[in-house]
């Protein structure tokens, strides 16, 4: 066995001396160089203002970095056309927004996307199911989507990315208005989709992780930095 | 009760027949409400210019506004929808925008009619230039009030721009766009009244009737056709807030 | 609290009924007239040969006017004292009871055309049916002169498209053919011919022979506050006509003077205008009969609206002199 062997991973993500700034403030990032592992689970944590959200962003090129390279599969970024590098990436955003609508317009609204033609629509027995998995038995497909909780709206967001079988999920704060039991359903179906599927997991959170089917890898960041611990 | 709203009406009616009765008010600067209302019926049975009469001069005024009004809308509205999305585009057409839109429509009449000729194509001009800079700007600012975050997530979900377009940034716009059509209606109706006192054609016009009544020394007709025209704008303001009501319905 | 809002709203009233009961020699005389009306040149004489003064009247210019019934309606406003006005648009006016005034003398008889463009198809009256014509406005002279042409050559009213527009703006939507021909008062119709653009299709002496035309005026209030005034300016008017008269080329010049045009124009529109001072009761009653037939007016006793209407006992005193 060379050491060379040894060193080879299976990236998903690499980040390569990105620095980010935000304009007119001191670099959030500087420098910095890390893995994300195919098929993995990790937890994003830190401080407030850190930068977890902006980390996230800067995966699913909602920002730009100022230099560096962030490279997917092994090809850079650029190599990519964006529809396909954001239908294998899927950002969920921390505030849960729906479309005026019922709540089925509102899942099937990326169907009707060009970019999204090759996919299939799912049948409204798909989309209960998957909505029974988040405990939304409750919601009909004809209610309106704004008249839903937070919380529900927060579970249907999840849905709705969902349906575009992504590669990675990248989730910032998807419990944060779930009650212990929604919660609970919701931790469970990504950790389905990590361990059947191979979905590759990225969580900013600021909850505690309770549940020991799988051991999560953690990334803190923290003045400029990223760790990754377990 | 329903009726509350009416009183302070009632009371100012009464109160201004009364004054002209006694002649305090005199008739011939202000004619008594009776007067006036036989003033509509003149205007309807009679006509004025006699043999003009009023339902005809009510139908040519709409004509005219409505084709000002359309004409505002089928441009208004794209460019405002343009406008809203583009920010450079904004930023070169500000200027334009900003200069042209404190001319009052009436400065133009000279020029509308050196352009289109005196008739119906530089009336609804007229109405159209009253009615455009509401819609336009309504629609503009509908578009930059729509939270971007419904931008973001259509762009996560891999919505290309066409469909951003159709499908966030049109319907987070409707209600502003509504609102800048009843405004546009409202200034393009007022707008019609001093563009027809110039260059009527057709003999027709509500503006118009009006000037002919003054003509003719008829002050009591001249009330009583602003009281149509203040009408039939209420009615059309009405129209629009039913039509913006059932149209949010069926969206929500 | 309540008193003295009463009070307020009373004296606000109050003030709307008191008129300027002061009288006195400095009080100026406020005087409409109709902008470039070739008719009214006796005023314009008056006004520059000092007549006014000399007999008396410090008249001063208060309005003037694009057409009759703007000038009609200043006088229902309070805002003028005597003025230079058609016939017309004063009867409309105070039959109407929208202003109450009295015509002391007439200012001229005849001088206004109907004018098609030059090398218009249209040759004769009959050829009218189906055309635009342009008047000053309702209730003018042209407008009642163009509806009798109608009825005198047998045209149908209702055929002919009637446009309203101010004399200045007539000869250049003849020019584009916005429309197809004009009546207003000279020299505007002599100007359409000088400039080469239009063609006399009737003269107004061919639509009713001799007709009055425009007449001075007087506001019933202020006869009755200052009659030496009014005598005055009444006096000042014959004086003028009679200049005109014996000294037509000064006159020419003043023309010239208060229409801006040029020699020719005026020259020309003079000779289609008959300057008298000589009231017409017939002529007062055709019109209020015609205006009644248009519904323009309602007077139910035509002699007496016209008795009262026409004073002659002040210009009789004058001429008497």
């Amino acid at each position: 066995m060379r050491i060379a062997d040894c060193e080879i991973k299976n990236n998903i993500i690499d980040f390569r001396d990105v620095t980010f700034v935000f304009e007119g403030k001191t670099p959030l990032f500087s420098d910095l160089t890390l893995s994300i592992e195919k098929g993995a689970f990790y937890l994003v944590q830190g401080p407030s203002g850190a930068g977890k959200t902006t980390f996230l962003r800067l995966i699913t090129r909602l920002e730009e970095p100022v230099s560096g390279e962030i490279r997917f599969q092994d090809k850079p970024f650029d190599s990519y056309s964006p529809p396909v590098l954001r239908r294998s990436l899927l950002y969920i955003q921390q505030t849960p927004t729906v479309m005026d609508g019922s709540v089925a317009e509102n899942l099937l609204m990326p169907f009707s996307f060009k970019n999204n033609s090759h996919l299939t629509q799912p049948g409204h027995e798909k989309l209960g199911a998957l909505l029974r998995e988040v405990h939304l038995e409750d919601v009909g497909l004809d209610d309106h989507a704004m008249n839903l909780s937070v919380g529900q709206i927060q579970r249907l967001c999840l849905v709705r990315g969902l349906l575009l079988s992504p590669e990675m999920l990248l989730l910032d704060e998807p419990t944060s208005a779930l009650d212990r039991e929604s919660a609970q359903a919701v931790m469970a179906l990504i950790e389905r989709l990590n361990v059947e599927s191979g979905l590759t997991i990225l969580i900013v959170t600021h909850k505690t992780y309770g549940q020991d089917r799988i051991k999560p890898r953690y990334l803190v960041i923290e003045e400029g930095r990223i760790e990754e611990s377990s | 009760m329903k009726f509350d709203r009416y009183i302070l009406l009632l009371i100012l009616l009464i109160l201004w027949q009364v004054l002209c009765g006694l002649e305090v008010i005199p008739t011939h600067l202000l004619p008594s409400p009776f007067k006036i209302l036989l003033g509509l019926k003149d205007l309807v049975i009679i006509g004025m210019p006699p043999g003009h009469l009023l339902p005809n001069h009510v139908l040519y005024s709409l004509y005219r506004v409505g084709l000002g009004f359309f004409a505002a809308v089928l441009l208004g509205i794209p460019a405002g929808l343009l406008l809203g999305w583009s920010p450079g585009l904004r930023r070169i057409t500000n200027p334009l925008v900003e200069l042209v839109r404190p001319i009052p429509p009436l400065a133009w009449i000279p020029i509308a009619i050196l352009w289109f000729g005196i008739g119906m194509k530089s009336a609804a001009f007229i109405i159209f230039l009253g009615a455009f800079f509401p819609i336009l700007l309504n629609t503009v600012s509908g578009v930059l009030a729509i939270n971007p975050i419904y931008f973001e997530v259509a762009q996560t979900l891999n919505a290309k721009k066409k469909d951003i377009f159709f499908k966030v940034l049109i319907p987070g716009s409707i209600p502003s766009i509504f609102v800048g059509m009843r405004i546009g209606v409202g200034i393009g109706w007022m707008t019609l009244v001093a563009a027809e006192f110039t260059g009527v054609r057709t003999g027709y016009g509500l503006g118009y009737m009006i000037m002919t009544a003054r003509d003719i020394q008829r002050p009591d007709e001249i009330l009583a056709g602003m009281l149509v025209i203040g009408l039939i704008g209420y009615l059309i303001n009405g129209g629009l807030k039913a039509c913006e009501r059932r149209f949010v319905k069926w969206r929500a | 609290m309540k008193k003295f809002t009463l009070m307020i709203c009373f004296s606000i009233l109050f003030s709307l009924q008191i008129k300027d009961v002061v009288t006195g020699e400095e009080i100026p005389i406020r005087m409409g007239y109709l902008q470039s009306d070739i008719h009214q040149l006796a005023c314009w004489v008056a006004m520059e040969k000092g007549f006014y003064e000399k007999n008396g009247a410090n008249a001063q210019v208060a309005g003037i006017f694009k057409a009759g019934p703007e000038e009609m309606s200043a006088f229902a406003a309070g805002a003028l004292d005597m003025g230079y006005v058609g016939e017309a648009p004063a009867t409309t006016a105070v039959a109407n009871r929208v202003a109450k005034a009295t015509v002391l003398a007439q200012v001229n008889t005849e001088g206004s055309a109907i004018m098609v463009k030059k090398g218009s198809p249209i040759q004769k009256p009959a050829d009218l049916a189906g055309k635009t014509i342009a008047i000053p406005g309702h209730s003018t002279v042209q407008d009642f002169l163009l509806q009798k042409a109608l009825r005198k050559f047998k045209v149908d009213p209702k055929k002919v498209s009637i446009i309203v527009l101010k004399p200045p703006e007539m000869i250049g939507a003849l020019k584009t053919d916005q429309i197809d021909g004009f009546i207003a008062w000279e020299p505007y119709p002599a100007k359409a011919q000088t400039m080469g653009v239009g063609q006399v299709l009737l003269t107004s002496n061919q639509i009713w022979k001799n007709h009055p035309c425009c007449v001075l005026i007087a506001d019933d209030g202020f006869r009755k506050l200052r009659p030496s005034h009014v005598e005055g300016m009444v006096k000042a008017h014959v004086e003028a006509t009679d200049f005109i008269h014996k000294f037509p080329d000064d006159a020419v010049k003043i023309g010239m003077k208060y229409t801006g045009m040029d020699e020719e124009t005026v020259r020309t529109a003079m000779k289609n205008v008959n300057y008298t001072y000589e009231l017409s009761i017939d002529g007062e009653t055709e019109y209020v009969d015609f205006l009644s037939r248009l519904k323009y007016i309602d007077v139910p006793h035509a002699e007496t609206f016209v008795n009262r209407f026409i004073d002659p006992g002040v210009l009789e005193k004058v001429v008497g002199k």
